[in-house]
């Protein structure tokens, strides 16, 4: 677009490229054709999502070790874990939670590691650290997967009333899950909620006393029934008969009928003499309900990192239809999350967005070409450019979502500049030659002489422009973390869409040119031009002479965006309308599963209760898998909402979470609103989440709280602190209960026991000893020895539980241990294999950050007594933000040189390149007016959008720079430039003369972002915050560079001219 | 004249459009804008004055918000330098820690307070307020604030003027209306004074009553002829015979009998010798009668026959037809099932609660649904070496024979405590050492208490301190009632 350079036509590069196009046309609308082919192939093989994967390269190492409490697995499995894993090539960071009786390790690697080759390192380490943990644990690999990767959710409804829980969850775990984790890209299905189904030898102490026989006999007893053993063959007659011992426990009478020894008279005594069994459920962690009707079981389905999200859902829902006649009578699959809905709507918004914005386009250059045919040839590039910029987004491995799929859409009104300008200038040189200007027709005997030398004349200006935009994107390439992830897609195919956009103007276009467009053109001198320049003509004039004003009233606009900037507020993503709320109430630790369970099925009844909403699954605790780390105290309500159309009338998203949030007040449990995505997306962000943070590492509990308590003091009370630190708030380790059995040892021994015998009462005796697994066909139970109910389910009772002693009596526990009540923390954190609690510091806006950390860093030195051996460490948020900023701080000013420079160099004049740069403040003032208007707040998106406007602010300014000057040059070459009159009217015809190519490639990049402004659906509030400042910015850089550069120019060419003297103006 | 005419219309369109442009900021929810008219301001009474609090925008967003306080006295009067501490709080999730967004509060006004809180996420933020009121008293206020929800309400620490409730100053009270109290099944009950009667289980046997235990045992050596009762369990008779034994001491005693008595010179005189022989043979457990018999019949008996001394069952038989008895052996058991003993093994510590006459129940597990009332008949005066148990012992009747010794027994003492101060157990949080339980105080407030415990006793706990007669307690949904405590009202750690 950056036209009409004055000299002849080069013989640069691509000025023989535009030329060898133009020529040899065939040989590139097949080479065109063919890479719209390869583009087509990679565009309906890339893999479909919703939103960038946001999490990191983790590897979870998962540990179970059930009924112990956290400082128990912290020190038994989490620390020896983390130590080992922390050794680990290519290791970022190792942190480890310990729960009551789980482990998680969460190994993050440096980004663009690969997950697999990770993973391997996980298993070697984890191979070297297994001989440090306990016998009995078994420490797995989490599935390549995230809690992002959550796509598919179901759960299992019984009609006919006739299966139980226990029964729902076999089939889920023994038949549903394997059938579904066989799918292709399906990294686990989890198991939540009913029961599991396992045999409980319910151990009555008082018969074993009265028996004299200790507990740890039944376990051994029991433990010895159960197996299956092979004794090679026999051979009869040739034929071999396989030996089997046949000893599987199958039933409830199979272990009622283990022998535990004999009694006076070789009676036998058997479990069913001192015990009952039963079926029974096991241990919960977790329970689920559907629409409040009663607890549930359900299946989470999680995805492979990095696969098409919506094939996974197709292949499930394939699969679940495949089994669904094979399941009992009476029992069906009722699905109650599925992303697949979310992600064809999102892509489906962006599909429409991007139709809309072909068209208006397409209108846009039509009505000022008004020559269809010529016209086609601008809009066909931008399909094949968005087609071939699936190819590198393809073997790149992106995939298309409303972030990348967005790239393109705000890319489609700069894409089309180039041709655009091609096109135009074509038109114009074409119709002056075809109207027989003399110079014209002495140089050029052909048509398409013309049409090649027209195309060369802006070539080279297009790939300059391009290069503006492009480098103007750089500072987003910049971004890291979850930010960079997020947004990195999105410049990504903006910048590929750019650049194919450029590649083919500069190829298919000259070929398409000298093919297609023939016979009279009409040039600029259309009715609509006509009309266009007749308003804008007064409104230039206007602009010269008032022109201290309007340059006064430019500056004074320019100074109103501090008013609505001040206002705005911050947030770091903006939401995207997931069409599907997640419902998460949170209560504090400690809480029981009966009692959570029952405030689940209040909360899902009472949800059900809103017409607009179809199902609600909930789930409190975790599902079985180690993606999720959700104590039992969490509430996750998937909330899944009739179509709109159904909904009462005049209700809306937010007057429907505003009325469902008032009704669900309940008393201890904070509400939390949000979206399943974002919710998982929040959830994998296990470090620190306010700005500023210490850490403080060491190895025992209570002194690291002893020193957070002080650093919080010494913040707070510290005269260099004090006037910056809002405040300063250290974790305190409270909220679980704990029933501590402390043995005497001197008690103990007076009956000759050790610790271990008492221990082992409080093991199997209270916890239950789980002592095997039976065996019946597909299925695996577990076999637990425990007392039964009313000998463990209260204090007094626990009180009684039998010490074995020596000599064969059995003592009560409570001779030997003394029971305390203890609080202490319900989960225990673990960084890099120390133990590690937070202080949250939250610094004013007085100080920098930097700063503010350094002198905290002395007050600490100072005032806290660190003990030996421990550390302190500076994290949070803000070192992102710092990074970010030092990076920024470098990228934005050195983007801003850069384009100088570029300008520089294009235009050979310091004035006119600084007059071009105004351009950016100028679009600065729409793009916050506008976010301000529409109440957006600053966020990195937001950011973006005001990024990629840089470039196209430039483009205008540009442009119209370029005619003025021309213009200018024009009049003083022939003379005219005595007065000011001849000023203006030199100003007057580069300005509106010229108007159609600005006007064009002006609207162009505003029409173009107009439909993603009226999108409504899924994604369009993400795209709609990086739309809105580039709109803002388009227009605003639009009118001013219309109505001020006219102006500015009148002063920096009138110095010295004579004083202005009104004239009517010509024609 | 055409150049003022321009003039004039840039300079009004300039203005028009600054106008417009202010006029949409002071419109807008913008932060720098204001603030509800003062009428509008929700008060509060705290701490002996008039604490008005509300939030700009008045539908709290993520971001920063207003924070609005006015302090005044109950006369209007503005309550100046105060320095108000206050911080919205999002509780932890999982494994994501909790967040806290303070609000530096600065007197912006006379008696008028502002500071803004940045709310970096949607959800709830519980809003502490928290200053030293002009007489010294130290106030702290709860509100909920929650993102999107409009308006922050008064959770704990002070009543609204307008209220009809009598001012509640006291921070740990918190509100639960009825239809919140209904979703999370809120039930009461009240400490008033109950018998407590603590249910001490007891591990037991059925035993022979000692007293109706006879052996049988002979006096001389003998052998048995005829063993009547030849079988264990054969039921047996008092005076039936047993078995005849054959002694020749025996018979030597009988033969020397009948030869004093034909010698005796004097019949019916009392004859020393012959009184001696014939308590001879009253001793070896020959009857009067049988006595009688061989004096008529004059020859003495080979097989003597041993008559049971009680009726019962002979529980015991170490002979057989032809066995040779010796002196002092025991050779047969009788006992009397009619009334039997259950032996019980008591644990120490529960010792100090039984004594003879405490209340039981005796159930066996070979009899289902059989439960036999009795009462400690005695408490043995020491304890079992090896398991350090105490042994009590009741007795009951066995008329139909049902409870058979060896039988094990599940013994229940119900141990009376007394008439005490009680509250259900359900009531009680226990967490570490304190015991806490929430007191309704009407109204929908409800208060959390430490009380001091005392023993537990049939599902009810007494209650030392804390409490008194006709309080009304939290029997159910009380996890989140101390959750709900604990965030709005700051107790940290019970």
């Amino acid at each position: 677009m950056v036209g009409a350079h004055d000299g002849g036509p080069g013989d640069g590069p691509l000025e023989r490229l535009i030329a060898f196009s133009a020529r040899s046309w065939l040989l590139t609308l097949m080479v065109v054709a063919a890479t719209a082919a390869w583009g087509y192939r990679s565009l309906i093989n890339a893999p479909l999502d919703a939103i960038p994967d946001l999490s990191d390269v983790q590897v979870i190492v998962f540990t179970d070790w059930p009924g112990r409490s956290p400082d128990l697995v912290e020190d038994q499995i989490t620390y020896p874990l983390t130590t080992t894993l922390l050794a680990a090539p290519e290791v970022r960071f190792v942190r480890g939670q310990s729960f009551m009786g789980l482990s998680f390790v969460y190994v993050i690697f440096e980004d663009g590691t690969d997950i697999y080759w990770a993973r391997s390192r996980v298993l070697e380490y984890l191979n070297s650290a297994t001989p440090k943990l306990p016998d009995d644990v078994r420490p797995t690999l989490g599935p390549d997967a995230t809690g992002v990767g959550w796509v598919y959710q179901y759960a299992l409804v019984d009609k006919s009333g006739n299966r139980s829980l226990a029964d729902l969850r076999s089939l889920q775990d023994f038949n549903l899950r394997y059938a579904l984790e066989s799918l292709k890209g399906v990294a686990e299905v989890a198991s939540v909620g009913g029961f599991v189904k396992e045999y409980q030898v319910n151990v009555d102490p008082n018969k074993l006393a009265s028996y004299g026989i200790p507990l740890g006999r039944v376990t051994a007893a029991v433990r010895a029934s159960n197996n299956d053993v092979g004794g090679r063959i026999l051979e009869i007659s040739g034929h071999e008969q396989f030996i089997r011992g046949r000893g599987y426990v199958k039933s409830v009478a199979d272990l009622e009928q283990v022998v535990l020894g004999t009694g006076s008279g070789g009676v036998p005594i058997r479990v069913a003499d001192v015990a009952s069994v039963s079926l029974g459920p096991a241990l919960q962690r977790g329970q689920a309900d559907l629409n409040g009707e009663g607890i549930t079981v359900g299946g989470i389905v999680v995805m492979r990192y990095g696969e098409n999200a919506l094939d996974v859902i197709d292949r499930v829902k394939d699969r679940i239809e495949v089994l669904k006649p094979s399941l009992p009578a009476g029992v069906e699959i009722v699905p109650v999350y599925d992303r697949s809905s979310l992600i064809e709507r999102a892509i489906d918004t962006l599909k429409r967005t991007l139709t809309e914005e072909l068209i208006v386009v397409s209108l846009v250059i039509i009505i000022f070409l008004l020559h269809l045919r010529s016209a086609l040839v601008a809009i066909i590039t931008l399909p094949i450019a968005i087609l071939m910029a699936f190819i590198p987004m393809y073997y790149q491995g992106l995939t298309a979502n409303i972030m990348s799929l967005g790239g393109i859409a705000v890319a489609i009104g700069a894409m089309v500049d180039a041709a655009i300008a091609i096109v135009e200038n074509v038109h114009r040189r074409l119709s002056r030659w075809q109207d027989g200007a003399e110079e014209e027709r002495r140089r050029f005997e052909s048509q398409s002489a013309v049409v090649i030398d027209a195309m060369q004349q802006v070539g080279p200006s297009i790939f300059f422009a391009l290069l503006v935009i492009t480098v103007s994107f750089i500072p987003v390439f910049a971004l890291e973390g979850a930010e960079g992830r997020l947004f990195k897609p999105l410049a990504f195919t903006k910048t590929y869409s750019m650049f194919f956009a450029a590649l083919l103007s500069v190829t298919l276009i000259p070929a398409l040119v000298v093919l297609v467009i023939r016979g009279r053109v009409r040039g600029d001198r259309n009715l609509l031009n006509r009309a266009l320049i007749a308003a804008y003509r007064p409104v230039v004039l206007f602009a010269v002479r008032f022109r201290w004003m309007v340059v006064a009233l430019a500056v004074l606009a320019m100074a109103s965006i501090v008013l609505p900037y001040r206002s705005l507020g911050s947030e770091f993503m903006p939401p995207l309308n997931e069409g599907s709320i997640l419902y998460m109430p949170t209560a504090l630790p400690g809480i029981s599963i009966e009692e959570v369970t029952r405030v689940l099925q209040t909360m899902d009844r009472e949800l059900k209760k809103f017409p607009e909403v179809e199902r609600v699954f909930g789930k409190a605790g975790r599902g079985t898998s180690p993606t999720d780390p959700a104590p039992l105290s969490m509430l996750e309500v998937n909330i899944m909402l009739k179509p709109e159309s159904e909904w009462r009338d005049g209700m809306t998203w937010n007057k429907l979470i505003g009325e469902m949030d008032t009704a669900m007040r309940f008393p201890g449990m904070p509400n939390i609103w949000w979206m399943p995505i974002q919710t998982r997306t929040e959830m994998l962000a296990t470090g620190i989440r306010s700005t500023l943070g210490i850490k403080v590492f060491g190895t025992d509990l209570a002194a690291i709280e002893r020193t957070a308590v002080e650093i919080e003091r010494a913040l707070l009370a510290d005269a260099r602190t004090a006037p910056y630190t809002r405040s300063a708030f250290a974790e305190r380790a409270t909220g679980g209960y704990f029933l501590d059995f402390d043995i005497d040892r001197a008690a103990a021994a007076r009956f000759g026991l050790n610790v271990e015998d008492v221990q082992n009462v409080i093991e199997s005796a209270m916890g239950g000893a789980m002592v095997g697994e039976t065996v019946e066909g597909r299925e695996r139970y577990g076999i637990l020895v425990r007392y039964a109910r009313e000998y463990r389910d209260n204090i007094e009772a626990l009180k009684r539980a039998f010490v074995p002693t020596a000599n064969g009596a059995q003592i009560p526990i409570t001779q030997v241990a003394d029971l305390e009540f203890r609080t202490g923390p319900p989960m225990l954190r673990n960084e890099d294999g120390n133990l590690v609690s937070f202080v949250f510091v939250d610094v004013n806006d007085e100080i920098g950050i930097a700063d503010y950390v350094e002198t905290a860093r002395e007050v600490v030195a100072d005032e806290v007594n660190i003990p030996h051996g421990y550390r302190i460490a500076w994290a949070g948020q803000f070192q992102y933000y710092e990074r970010a900023k030092a990076r920024l701080e470098i990228l934005i000013p050195l983007t801003i040189f850069l384009i100088f420079v570029m300008l520089y160099l294009h235009r050979r004049s310091l004035v006119e390149t600084l007059v071009v740069m105004l351009a950016l403040p100028f679009s600065l003032i729409g793009s916050v007016w506008l976010i301000w208007l529409l109440g957006y707040k600053l966020s990195v998106a937001v950011a973006v959008g005001i990024i990629a406007v840089a470039g196209l602010a430039v483009e205008l300014g540009l442009l119209m720079m370029l005619y003025l000057d021309i213009a200018w040059r024009g009049h003083r070459a022939a003379g005219r430039m005595r007065t000011h009159a001849d000023l203006t009217d030199a100003i007057v015809e580069g300005a509106a003369l010229r108007l159609r190519p600005k006007l064009m490639t002006g609207l162009a990049l505003f029409m173009g972002l107009v439909p993603i402004m009226y999108s409504t659906g899924s994604g369009a509030d993400v795209m709609k915050r990086i739309a809105a400042p580039m709109l803002g910015g388009v227009g605003s850089a639009l009118i001013f560079v219309l109505i001020v550069f006219p102006a500015i120019f009148s002063f920096w060419r009138g110095r010295g001219l004579p004083v202005f003297v009104p004239r009517p103006p010509p024609r | 004249m055409k150049r003022s005419i321009f003039f004039r219309a840039a300079a009004a369109a300039g203005v028009i459009v600054l106008a417009g442009g202010s006029w949409l900021l002071l419109s807008d929810q913008g932060s720098d804008v204001p603030v509800a008219p003062e009428s509008d301001m929700p008060r509060y009474h705290a701490g002996g004055i008039e604490v008005g609090v509300t939030i700009v925008p008045s539908t709290p967003r993520v971001g920063d918000n207003r924070l609005i306080v006015e302090l005044r006295t109950r006369a209007g009067e503005p309550v100046t330098g105060v320095s108000i501490d206050a911080y919205a709080e999002m509780s932890a999730m999982g494994a994501m820690p909790p967040m806290r967004a303070p609000a530096r509060i600065k007197e912006t006004a006379a008696g008028r307070y502002t500071g803004s809180v940045n709310l970096s996420m949607r959800g709830e933020w519980p809003l502490t307020l928290s200053f030293q009121s002009p007489g010294g008293q130290p106030v702290r206020m709860q509100f909920d604030l929650a993102t999107d929800r409009k308006g922050i309400a008064i959770a704990a620490g002070a009543s609204p003027v307008d209220g009809a409730a009598a001012p509640a100053d006291d921070a740990n009270v918190i509100t639960i209306d009825n239809r919140r109290r209904q979703m999370i099944g809120v039930e009461t009950s009240e400490a008033t004074h109950r018998n407590l009667v603590k249910r001490i289980r007891a591990v037991g046997e059925v035993t022979f009553d000692e007293r109706l235990l006879s052996h049988i045992t002979l006096k001389f050596d003998g052998y048995i002829g005829d063993l009547k009762a030849d079988y264990v369990g054969t039921p047996v008779d008092k005076n039936q015979v047993l078995f005849t034994v054959y002694s020749p001491e025996l018979l030597a005693a009988q033969q020397e009998y009948l030869e004093t008595a034909k010698r005796r010179t004097n019949p019916g005189a009392d004859d020393p010798l012959l009184r001696a022989a014939r308590q001879r043979l009253l001793l070896w457990d020959m009857s009067a009668s049988e006595i009688e018999a061989l004096e008529r019949r004059g020859v003495p008996k080979d097989y003597v026959p041993i008559y049971a001394p009680r009726s019962g069952t002979l529980i015991e038989r170490n002979i057989a037809d032809g066995s040779a008895a010796r002196m002092g052996q025991t050779l047969l058991s009788i006992a009397d099932l009619s009334r039997v003993w259950i032996e019980a093994e008591v644990f120490e510590a529960d010792l100090e609660l039984v004594a003879a006459g405490t209340a039981a129940t005796v159930t066996l597990p070979y009899l289902p649904g059989r439960r036999y009332r009795a009462t400690i008949e005695y408490v043995y005066p020491y304890l079992q070496g090896d398991s350090r148990t105490g042994r009590i012992r009741l007795s009951l009747d066995n008329p139909d024979g049902e409870l058979k010794p060896g039988m094990y027994a599940e013994v229940s003492l119900e141990a009376e405590l007394g008439h005490r101060l009680s509250v259900p157990e359900e009531a009680i949080i226990v967490a570490g050492d304190s015991r806490v339980v929430f007191v309704d105080l009407g109204g929908g407030r409800l208060k959390p208490v430490k009380i001091e415990a005392g023993r537990n006793a049939g599902g009810f706990v007494e209650v030392l301190d804390g409490l008194t007669l006709g309080d009304i307690v939290v029997t159910s949904g009380n996890f989140l009632i101390a959750a709900e405590a604990r965030l709005k009202s700051g107790i940290d750690q019970w």
